[in-house]
């Protein structure tokens, strides 16, 4: 431990300990005191907070249950993308309906059903105006963010989508189709050319330079491919196990591979040398990697429906918790790195980043059985003033002085348990819980 | 056990408690310090009373996690320098003529006896590094032009090996760092054949006259400002390099501003020269240092609010890493017009007194042959200074500052003034990352 030899702290202190905000001022800073309650969480810290208020609280574990049983979709979850600006997230499910939800509240914003099968693959489009759905029929879906997911086009591929990827910057997608085959499209025109591929693909992956793309499958090995001109073949990383999920690490020189054995590994995209292998339970069956924005954290899942953090710098297991699909690509981190967006069933569930905590589940109100409640909880950004409203099931832990909106369904009755916890014993219709509103938290670490 | 690294930084009436390694900075007080330091080196002990919630925090936000290895770092490192010197990046160094006769110009350009590197010689270190980058499985290597004097004052020379470059196995990435002083032709030829540039302009006119002056005396500022204009037109990915000098360190801002409202450049850099003559660099003196860091940081005040990116060397707290500058770890290869291999930029191949310590190969005709003897002390001279800085939160950062701004100038004492000077943009950097979160 050391300190700036600026100064020497004293050796005994007799102050409590506080934190604070920094704000630059006109001609000076402008620090203020901070709870530590309201800004222990990240993202949706509001919520967080409330756990551990003193009162009828609830505690982390009756939140995860509150969440794990709250619908977001009326199917399993079969797929979850986070859109580049950060601004929203898209889910679909096994009964054909996709929903895109707002960050960093999760308020549904649409839901359609698609027709043409299941979409297992989501991808937005690298400026985020445009989600893609790949299905198991072999279409890929062109949907309108900004309105409500209106089917702006489709194409038909003739055979299952295994694996979408939308290249940097750029509006091209590459699509691995069931065969063996390899497809950059055009988003814009919606045309397509064939690429050479010796490999069922199962997994496909741009660094963000978006220069290369690579792809992963079953025969062990990963290729790469030229992805800035004649899309040839680069170079090829043998494995020797089925690859199940890729990602490239932020300054693409690492990728972080899923091998079926089951094995987690880094690898150097630049020698090929592996960096470290991290041996996952035999029953997990990984088949989704994703990584933090600022890679330092991998999260994995697998069929055993758990997830797992793993440290890129050393390989070692940093947490594990149940929380995800059996199948399906359901993980997604937001672009910020604070928070972790997870299918698990019917729900979606949304942890803090990096502690893993859960901080709130988004639901579908319209799809909620009777026996089932929820409510709107409102904050406003000291900042900006705009109020962020979550959705959360009833029950869920609120800060004392929040604003809270109950939007029970018929036969309950909302109340605001001390301002801490709203419930649903019954039904008025527009009950409400005024307080102070509270203030948007800000994380004080740097550069997250 | 390894002990994580936390350092506590002054910051107004409050203290900055920061884990370099994890990138984590909270503004806190004395107390919350004290108790940041005793549960980072005892995970495990949980405070009561009125700290519980503080350690609740620090336990949420991250903060006690252990920190990454650096030792690994640093042992990676060392393995690097005992590799094989195998660079797929090329850095030449052009000539020694120039254009401009800038008042702090540490390698005299244009005034002294002329040396402009041979076309076999650009074109042996392009397939150098080309095969490094083949052996290496990479996809591409890359060729900086830069100065010691102006580039494109060897211009044959210079197109040349672009071309040459072109036509390699694997595909080229060119760049090159110029004073802007170009004809019509060359802006056009620079715009269609190179990837990036970055032009050398210190600011607005009165700033850039005098300090970047043609031979005659001449102000260069319109025309590097028509230059400038030529690559916004057609859309040019450049940067900007600043030097400032301390008797212009009041107009800092003002230029930056100007530069900002006037131009489209994507990266501003911006470095201090204390060169009291050419051909020389000069101590820092802490007053100085305080004075620069406090003109940059409000410069990084007003790049910011139009939303461009701005870098000063010895201040990179987004950076982990326990080198300066890659040059001499085997990164780069650079040659002066003389084929001497050096591991700085600024061994320009002028004469000198003393044996350089930075010039450790030679093209010998065939190949370019290293000294690894005398790379091996260079290394170690660097890493021996760098010891010194174990208890500075910077060390991650600026990894030990220039090498050649500490070594002859500050006779390889260390700290020196600098290190208060990066120490205090540092701070300022993470003071305003913390304002952005």
């Amino acid at each position: 431990m050391t300190q700036d030899n600026n100064q020497k702290l004293p050796e005994k202190n007799h102050e409590t300990p506080e934190i604070y905000s920094i704000r630059k001022g006109t001609d000076q800073w402008n620090i203020s005191r901070r709870s530590f309650l309201k800004a222990a969480g990240v993202g949706a810290a509001a919520v967080t907070a409330g756990v551990h208020l003193a009162g009828p609280a609830f505690a982390a574990e009756d939140l995860e249950k509150l969440c794990k049983t709250a619908a977001a979709h009326e199917s399993p979850i079969a797929s979850i993308a986070v859109s580049p600006d950060g601004s929203c997230f898209a889910s679909s499910d096994e009964g054909g309906t996709v929903k895109l939800w707002a960050l960093p509240g999760g308020e549904l914003l649409a839901s359609v059903q698609t027709g043409g099968g299941i979409a297992y693959h989501l991808q937005f489009s690298s400026d985020s105006a445009w989600l893609f759905c790949g299905t198991d029929q072999g279409v890929i879906q062109k949907r309108t963010v900004s309105s409500a997911l209106y089917l702006a086009d489709e194409g038909d591929f003739g055979a299952e989508i295994n694996a979408l990827a939308a290249k940097p910057k750029s509006a091209y997608l590459a699509v691995a189709r069931d065969g063996s085959e390899l497809i950059i499209l055009d988003s814009i025109s919606m045309t397509w050319q064939w690429v050479d591929s010796d490999i069922p693909v199962s997994t496909l992956c741009f660094p963000s330079d978006g220069r290369t793309l690579l792809a992963g499958g079953e025969r062990g090995k990963i290729t790469i491919y030229d992805a800035s001109s004649d899309r040839s073949l680069l170079d090829t990383l043998e494995i020797g196990a089925a690859v199940t999920g890729l990602c490239v690490l932020p300054g693409d020189v690492y990728a972080a591979i899923l091998e079926d054995t089951p094995q987690l590994s880094l690898r150097s995209l630049v020698s090929g040398a592996e960096k470290w292998s991290y041996s996952l339970p035999a029953a997990m069956n990984p088949n989704t990697v994703v990584c933090t924005p600022d890679g330092s954290m991998l999260i994995i899942k697998g069929t055993d429906q758990k997830i797992l953090f793993i440290s890129v710098e050393d390989g070692m297991l940093l947490k594990e918790f149940a929380g995800g699909t059996e199948t399906g690509k359901t993980l997604a981190v937001t672009p910020d790195g604070s928070t972790l967006i997870a299918g698990f069933e019917k729900s979606i569930l949304l942890y803090s980043l990096p502690d893993g905590k859960l901080i709130g589940c988004p639901i579908d109100l319209d799809i909620m059985k009777d026996t089932q409640q929820g409510i709107t909880m409102e904050r406003v950004d000291e900042v900006t003033g705009k109020t962020v409203t979550f959705t959360l099931p009833c029950g869920s832990p609120i800060p004392a002085g929040a604003v809270c909106v109950c939007n029970c369904v018929a036969g309950s009755v909302c109340s605001c348990v001390g301002h801490v916890a709203c419930s649903c014993d019954g039904y008025v219709a527009g009950c409400s819980c005024d307080g102070h509103t509270i203030t948007t938290t800000y994380h004080y670490w740097h550069p997250n | 056990m390894k002990k994580n690294e936390i350092y506590v930084i002054p910051f107004e009436d409050i203290f900055l408690i920061y884990r370099p390694l994890l990138h984590l900075a909270i503004p806190g007080n004395g107390a919350m310090a004290l108790l940041a330091m005793n549960v980072s080196e005892h995970p495990h002990t949980i405070p009561g009373g009125a700290e519980k919630e503080a350690y609740e925090f620090l336990r949420r936000s991250g903060f006690l996690r252990p920190d990454p290895d650096p030792q690994a770092l640093h042992a990676l490192r060392q393995d690097r320098t005992a590799m094989p010197f195998q660079p797929s990046a090329a850095a030449l160094l052009m000539t020694n003529r120039c254009s401009l006769r800038c008042i702090y110009c540490y390698a005299n350009g244009g005034a002294e006896e002329a040396l402009e590197m041979p076309s076999y010689l650009a074109e042996a270190a392009i397939d150098t590094v080309c095969a490094n980058a083949l052996a290496k499985k990479q996809q591409n290597f890359q060729v900086t032009f830069h100065g010691g004097g102006e580039p494109t004052l060897a211009w044959d020379v210079l197109t040349g090996a672009a071309a040459y470059a072109r036509k390699k196995e694997l595909p080229a990435e060119l760049a090159m760092v110029s004073n802007g002083i170009w004809s019509r032709n060359q802006l056009d030829w620079i715009t269609e054949n190179l990837d990036g540039v970055t032009v050398s302009m210190d600011g607005g006119g009165k700033t850039q006259d005098a300090q970047r002056p043609f031979p005659d005396g001449r102000g260069s500022f319109s025309r590097v400002m028509e230059s400038l204009a030529g690559l916004d037109r057609k859309s040019f990915p450049y940067g900007i390099r600043v030097t400032c000098m301390p008797e212009r360190f009041a107009d800092l801002a003002e230029d930056v501003r100007f530069l900002c409202r006037e131009t489209n450049f994507r990266v501003i850099q911006i470095e201090p020269a204390f060169n009291l003559e050419r051909g020389r660099h000069a101590r820092t003196s802490a007053a100085q240092g305080a004075q620069f860091a406090q003109a940059f940081l409000e410069a990084a005040d007003i790049v910011a609010d139009f939303g461009r990116q701005i870098h000063y060397s010895g201040a990179r707290p987004w950076l982990i890493s326990d080198a300066f500058c890659e040059a001499p770890l085997g990164q780069s290869l650079t040659v002066n017009p003389k084929g001497e291999v050096v591991g700085c930029y600024e061994c320009t191949g002028r004469l000198a007194e003393i044996e350089d310590p930075g010039v450790f190969g030679q093209w010998n005709g065939q190949e370019f042959v290293l000294d690894h003897e005398k790379r091996r002390r260079y290394m170690e001279m660097i890493q021996s200074r760098k010891d010194a800085c174990s208890d500075c939160f910077c060390r991650w950062h600026c990894a030990g500052d220039c090498y050649t701004r500490g070594l002859p100038v500050h006779d390889g004492a260390w700290p020196y003034a600098r290190c208060g000077m990066n120490r205090a943009i540092t701070k300022g950097l993470i003071v305003r990352g913390i304002c952005e979160q």
